[in-house]
């Protein structure tokens, strides 16, 4: 017993690890095809593991006191504690402590930290990407709340994996088709929830130079970038277990959020930034409809097709 | 037994207020003193069942009778804290020799614990009166509009609770509270339906529920901030207590009718929407205490929900978050306190950047505020989890959504509150800031460690909620000492904070593994190549969500206040109408009218003589 154990908590260990890297691979995915939509050839894929490295290893990283360095760790661990409690290629150490409500907090988490950090480096266009980013939140939160409320009327049950068994047997019983409402909008909120244009308001490069991020450097960028791939592939993960039929072995782990990470990347090519109060509007408005019609579909049919 | 604990604050009251004349720190030992023992006294005695009969002899007929019940124990347990870590900091807060401050503060204290300590409707009342005019002279004393406004709200609440409790008296022949109360859950129909009326409206006042909240974020920033701390922390919990007494009731009784199930849900949404105009106000205020009053509305109405929901995990969800601001809301207000002794101001454009200079101050603050956000691993998460749980068991998927935007609002405020007075540039004028005194430190310190023992510990007070919902025949909820367990959910707090504490250690290895600090100033930053001036404004300390008043916009417009002043006005000018043909300002006229009077009665008069 005690073995079976040990040797969980190693390949849970492996799994952070892993996970950690592949959001670094991710960050390289989304450089590359977007290169390739821009018709440049872009960097490998592996560019950000070494871009890491880099700002890792960068001497004298400069900080504006304690609540600033808490921010990244806050981020990372927060990324990591949310990438614990899913249920990826049957490894469940951490995925029967908490369930749905509990990991949208836990991915709230890192933009907190982040946020809490940023607060702290006495930049204005750190404040201002503070506030941005708090008030993208509120309109990304109704139609998330609609539509998980949908996936809960739909599956009677929060836990995950349990989400997961009710998935099995045919691809029809798969969230994406028994409330495809639902999916839609959780895939355009996670746009929201990542940061990712046009929902990249409180980053904003053009505008308020990468807003929250303004005054990071060296290590401390270093960690906020993995804690942001780590986001990346956790919120992949969390919608292809929701809506995509889980991640039980290695090839539909990949497949699946390769698959959602492809488009994001495409989106987050096409369309141009929203202004704070269009995306606001936007997001109460037609997503919140669409969620608010699965909802309606998972009240009315319930869990049946 | 349970008697003699009033009598010592009783005592306490009047020698408090003796002694403040000549020095305010006797006085402060001496309320500490028996706020310590009051407090003592409930954790040994536990939640049990415990009353004296008090004969009030020549004052007033028949008995009172004062004791312990499982659920008046908990409420107890709270205000008792909240006053010992309150009177702690007054100590440090009221220096001067202030009579009146401590014999409000005893009075107010010896109004709620009476409350909490009251079996039988007349003491009931009568501590609820007592309370009530003591904070109202405590609200008066700083702002008279605002203790007015507070004051027309509580007799509002008070006519409606009299009323009340005359009728339960009627129906049930008995002033004993869980008589009185079960006579509300199996009544008719034409009786029910006036009577959780005005119980609603009553405990609603309190407990500031929308839209009977208004008095509420003018009356606690009125107060000295260790008051207002059991003003918000205590005070409105009592309102919680009547309405979970209420709710409690009728879940228990097998009678739950169908009047009943839509006042639950009407309750519900005004639960919902007391959360989101309080989160979206607070998010706007300019002044620290205004924030913390609007958030400590917003926060007591996920209570109002949870109860309306009357399923034993909304109930439990209710009693946890009733302790959990109890915590964290009166956390906020000490904080306040402690900022305002150093610094002197309390409006966020003066100020700022303070963390250096009070760190303990700061990491309270800290705690308080993501406890208040709900994050996991604090305590505020566990009792909103519960609630949506609740919510969703029951189907209410609306009203979850809109407890949903509620509690990310709540981020709003917290973070601005923590930015606005501790992080960023700080002002000329605050360089000279010093943290606070040990006594202020103390109950601040305890009150945040508390907020992180009961987030990762949920067991303890869940245990005590399952009591008070088993004394009246309600199951209990699902829990370990570190877990909580639902039908559709779980939330194992060791696992997951262990999870936690692991992946925030590796990322601090690998922080710690990287090149050495070099520590630069708020002046050092990136402006896109400006290089800004001595005395540059580097935060933004003014309007600081403008962009949610851009999107809220023509809904901001909207405002309870203004709709009871129009209201007001609208009286004012009917009567206006009615009088003017009467009133003419004319001498003959009113000479006209005593003559048609006189003639009137005599015509009675022999009319009924005949």
């Amino acid at each position: 017993m005690t073995l079976d154990v040990i040797v969980e908590i190693l390949a849970t260990v492996g799994m952070v690890f892993l996970l950690l890297i592949l959001g670094l691979i991710f960050m390289g995915i989304a450089r590359k095809v977007s290169a390739r939509i821009h018709r440049r050839i872009g960097p490998p894929l592996y560019q950000p593991i070494l871009d890491v490295i880099k700002l890792w290893s960068k001497i004298d990283p400069s900080s504006h006191g304690l609540t600033f360095d808490l921010g990244p760790l806050i981020a990372l661990g927060g990324a990591i504690t949310a990438a614990l409690l899913l249920p990826i290629m049957g490894l469940k150490l951490l995925s029967f402590s908490g369930d749905f409500i509990v990991l949208m907090y836990l991915m709230e988490l890192p933009a907190l930290g982040i946020m809490l950090g940023a607060a702290a480096s006495g930049n204005p266009f750190s404040a201002v990407g503070v506030y941005r980013g708090l008030i993208l939140f509120t309109g990304a939160q109704l139609p998330y709340a609609l539509a998980v409320m949908a996936v809960a009327a739909e599956y009677k049950t929060l836990s995950l994996t349990e989400i997961v068994a009710l998935q099995q047997g045919s691809i029809l019983n798969w969230g994406l088709f028994r409330n495809p409402f639902a999916a839609l909008v959780i895939a355009i909120i996670g746009l929201a929830l990542l940061d990712v244009q046009p929902f990249d308001i409180p980053s904003a490069p053009a505008e308020i130079s990468m807003g929250p991020m303004v005054e990071y450097g060296g290590k401390h960028l270093a960690l906020m970038l993995t804690a942001h791939g780590l986001e990346f592939v956790v919120f992949a993960t969390m919608y292809s277990i929701v809506f995509l039929g889980g991640v039980g072995d290695p090839i539909s782990f990949i497949v699946k959020t390769v698959f959602v990470a492809l488009l994001a990347i495409f989106i987050m090519n096409v369309y141009p930034r929203w202004r704070i109060e269009q995306a606001f509007s936007y997001l109460w408005k037609y997503p919140a409809a669409l969620a608010l019609l699965g909802l309606v579909k998972a009240v009315m049919l319930g869990g049946a097709m | 037994m349970v008697s003699e604990l009033l009598a010592i604050e009783s005592l306490a009251t009047i020698a408090s207020a003796i002694v403040a004349k000549k020095s305010s720190k006797a006085a402060g030992i001496i309320t500490l003193a028996s706020s310590v023992s009051i407090l003592a006294y409930l954790m040994t005695i536990g939640p049990r069942v415990l009353y004296d009969v008090v004969s009030l002899g020549a004052i007033l007929p028949g008995n009172i009778v004062i004791g312990l019940t499982q659920v008046g124990w908990y409420f107890s347990f709270i205000v008792a804290l909240v006053m010992l870590m309150a009177s702690m900091f007054s100590l440090e807060y009221v220096k001067k020799p202030n009579a009146t401050y401590w014999l409000l503060f005893n009075l107010t204290f010896l109004g709620a614990i009476g409350v909490t300590l009251s079996i039988d409707l007349v003491s009931f009342f009568l501590f609820w009166e007592l309370m009530t005019w003591s904070s109202y002279l405590m609200v008066a004393l700083g702002d008279t509009r605002a203790g007015l406004k507070y004051f027309l709200f509580s007799i509002l609440g008070s006519i409606s609770l009299l009323l009340a409790f005359a009728l339960m008296w009627w129906l049930s022949g008995s002033t004993i509270i869980p008589k009185a109360f079960s006579i509300v859950a199996t009544s008719s129909t034409a009786i029910r339906i006036p009577l959780i009326i005005l119980l609603t409206i009553g405990f609603g006042v309190k407990a500031a529920m929308f839209p009977i909240h208004v008095w509420a974020p003018d009356a606690y920033p009125a107060t000295p901030q260790p008051f207002a701390a059991l003003f918000s922390g205590g005070l409105a919990k009592l309102g919680a207590y009547g309405l979970a007494l209420l709710t409690m009731f009728i879940s228990a009784s097998k009678f739950m009718m169908f009047e009943d199930v839509v006042w639950g849900y009407v309750l519900a949404w005004l639960g919902a929407v007391t959360i989101i105009v309080g989160a979206v106000l607070a998010a706007l205020q300019e002044n620290v205490l205004k924030l913390i009053a609007y958030s400590s509305v917003s926060q007591m109405g996920y209570v109002v929900v949870g109860l309306a929901l009357m399923t034993s995990l909304g109930m439990a969800s209710a009693l946890y978050q009733a302790l959990n601001h109890a915590l964290f809301g009166s956390l906020m207000f000490l904080i306040a306190g402690a900022v305002y002794l150093a610094t002197g101001t309390l409006n966020f454009k003066d100020l700022g950047g303070i963390a250096d200079k009070m760190p303990l101050t700061y990491t309270a603050a800290l705690i308080a505020v993501l406890s208040s956000a709900g994050m996991p691993l604090t305590t505020g998460f566990n009792s909103k989890w519960m609630l949506f749980e609740a919510l969703i068991i029951k189907n209410y998927y609306l009203l979850a959504s809109a407890v949903f935007v509620g509690s990310v609002l709540g981020f709003l405020y917290n973070i601005k509150f923590v930015y606005g007075i501790f992080l960023g540039q700080r002002p000329k004028s605050l360089e000279n800031v010093n943290e606070v005194g040990l006594l202020a430190l103390i109950p601040m310190l305890t009150l945040a460690f508390l907020n992180l023992a009961f987030g990762i510990l949920p067991g303890i007070p869940l245990q005590y909620i399952n009591t008070a919902l088993a004394s009246l025949g309600i199951p209990g909820i699902e829990a370990s000492l570190t877990g909580i367990y639902t039908n559709i959910g779980y939330w194992n707090v060791l696992y997951v904070s262990v999870g936690f504490v692991l992946a925030f250690g590796l990322a601090m290895v690998l922080f710690i593994a990287g090149g050495k600090l070099r520590r630069v100033s708020v002046l050092e930053t990136y402006m896109s190549g400006f290089i800004p001036p001595e005395n540059y404004v580097l935060r933004i300390n003014y309007d600081f969500y403008q962009p949610l008043k851009f999107v809220f916009g023509r809904y901001l417009r909207l405002s309870v206040d203004r709709a009871y002043a129009w209201t007001t006005s609208l009286f004012v000018k009917v009567a206006d109408i009615i009088r003017k043909p009467i009133y003419l300002g004319d001498a003959q006229a009113y000479v006209w009218y005593i003559i048609a009077t006189i003639i009137l009665f005599f015509l009675i008069f022999i009319g009924g003589g005949v």
